[in-house]
């Protein structure tokens, strides 16, 4: 959106992935300096119903005109769907204007449910890398009968906070690489 | 790729990483003699909370599978790989173990493994391994060589070393050295043996281990990168040497690349092992390079210099070159970079 006039927002682009995808697309998060975004669709359906549910990868050199180069790689369906709940996207550390955030263009990271989470190296943006992956096991009183990872922030520190949708209360990890 | 998306936090090399390992999964080598001690050693280390999620890939060299089945019920997972030297017929199986172990992994079917430690067969050379995972790309993206340690036996060790130019290269490549069964071996063969291995491989660091005793981090921790300056003058030394190279000045990556190209050109199969930090103009932190025989692991950047010494310093095991002829050549490419 050109918000110059803030009192009159225009759209100056537009980009989808569905159809053929199955829509509710969750965060779009810009690295500016990189010309690049960050978009998450979320998973809403359990036993992979809506998969591929990915975060995609958008040129934003022209900002009139978003182009997809990449998404990040999913662990493999066969192995999760079944596992109980959601498998796939939803939410990524979005390096929050805070000094209190941890800010990267290099390592996204992001939440897919029975995925745990999972930390993307995108210093090459047309070939995203995973470099690491938390799954928990299942916790207690879960309704779903696995981890079903939800939400993740990174303090200044890199600490990284992530919690269950359900029971499973809050994990707090440190990335070492 | 740097032109189209920049970014302040990235070198020429790519995202700058905290440690050279970056996310790759560390893998120790422990190679030794056959009954210096590797097993028992082994097996003292999976029963201590730093051995927890340890998966151990055994080579055998016979047919039965007594060190596979010592292992399996400490470890996470074992792989037994089949008969032969690792260094020859099982490389592949090594490689084939490996992915299986990636792939089982993700798939939920192995526990979360977060080391691997490689024992090997006693009669193995060590070099071969460091080179599959230099040039197996899939491998080498996943797992990163963290310490090379080699056990030897107070008892017989001296002996073998005499007759056998594979246990005289398990010593040469080695990071750390273990000495074991001191406990029984005879008055002043502790001493003599250590005297030994320091002629072969002084900048390795000695360690006594009796009954598999050994500080767990011995086994994780990744080598240091600096060793003193040596050229092994012991006998059956087999014309292998070591030396550090040091420059002063930060060195364009052109001159270094340039330079090592063609000491791998001319001089492949003699240049066992290199290593070490590079201060290389317009990089932030040291670069990491690794080469073994004719093949260059990719250069990685940390994020920041490990001490206050901004100096490079490559370590070099060579046979039979010296170091003045690397000096002199690394002088005549950068004089024309």
């Amino acid at each position: 959106m050109d918000i110059k006039d803030k009192a009159n927002p225009k759209v100056i682009s537009h980009w989808t992935n569905s159809p053929p995808y199955t829509g509710f697309m969750h965060t779009a998060m810009p690295l500016f300096e990189r010309n690049l975004m960050l978009v998450t669709d979320e998973s809403t359906e359990n036993a992979g119903k809506d998969w591929p549910k990915l975060i995609w990868m958008l040129d934003m050199r022209d900002e009139t005109h978003p182009v997809s180069i990449a998404t990040c790689p999913l662990p493999p369906v066969d192995a999760y769907k079944d596992r109980g709940g959601r498998f796939g996207a939803h939410n990524i550390h979005e390096n929050v204007e805070l000094p209190t955030a941890w800010h990267s263009d290099q390592i996204v990271l992001g939440t897919f449910f029975n995925g745990g989470l999972r930390a993307y190296d995108i210093s090459n943006p047309y070939q995203p890398k995973e470099i690491a992956a938390f799954v928990p096991p299942t916790p207690k009183g879960s309704p779903v009968g696995a981890i079903q990872l939800n939400d993740v922030f990174v303090d200044e520190r890199g600490i990284v906070y992530t919690q269950d949708r359900f029971s499973g209360g809050l994990y707090t990890l440190e990335m070492d690489f | 790729m740097n032109s189209l998306f920049p970014s302040p936090s990235a070198g020429m090399f790519g995202r700058r990483l905290k440690r050279a390992r970056g996310h790759r999964i560390p893998v120790t080598v422990v190679t030794g003699f056959l009954g210096a001690g590797k097993t028992t050693l082994l097996r003292r280390f999976l029963a201590t909370p730093e051995g927890q999620g340890t998966a151990v890939v055994v080579n055998e060299f016979g047919a039965t599978g007594i060190d596979d089945a010592l292992v399996r019920s400490s470890a996470d997972e074992t792989v037994l790989l089949g008969n032969g030297c690792l260094c020859c017929i099982a490389r592949s199986d090594l490689q084939q173990a490996l992915r299986r172990m990636v792939i089982e992994r993700e798939r939920g079917e192995l526990p979360d493994f977060k080391r691997i430690v490689i024992e090997t067969s006693g009669l193995a050379d060590p070099s071969p391994i460091l080179q599959t995972f230099a040039t197996d790309r899939a491998l080498g993206e996943v797992f990163h060589i963290e310490a090379m340690v080699t056990v030897v036996d107070a008892e017989t060790g001296g002996d073998t070393l005499t007759w056998s130019s594979e246990a005289r290269r398990q010593v040469i490549l080695a990071d750390r050295l273990v000495v074991t069964k001191t406990d029984i071996a005879g008055e002043g063969a502790a001493e003599a043996l250590a005297a030994r291995l320091r002629a072969l491989n002084p900048g390795a660091e000695i360690l006594e281990a009796v009954n598999g005793v050994l500080d767990p981090s011995r086994l994780t921790e990744p080598a240091a990168d600096q060793r003193n300056t040596f050229v092994a003058e012991a006998a059956h030394s087999d014309g292998i040497g070591s030396f550090v190279l040091t420059f002063d000045r930060p060195m364009p990556w052109p001159a270094f690349a340039q330079a090592m190209d063609m000491l791998m050109a001319l001089r492949g199969p003699d240049l066992l092992r290199v290593k070490g930090f590079l201060d290389v103009q317009g990089c932030q932190g040291p670069v990491v390079v690794q080469f073994v025989q004719h093949l260059a692991h990719p250069p990685v950047e940390l994020d920041v210099w490990p001490d206050n010494n901004r100096q490079s310093r490559v370590v070099f095991i060579t046979r039979n070159i010296s170091e003045q002829q690397v000096r002199d050549l690394f002088a005549a490419v950068r004089a024309l970079v």
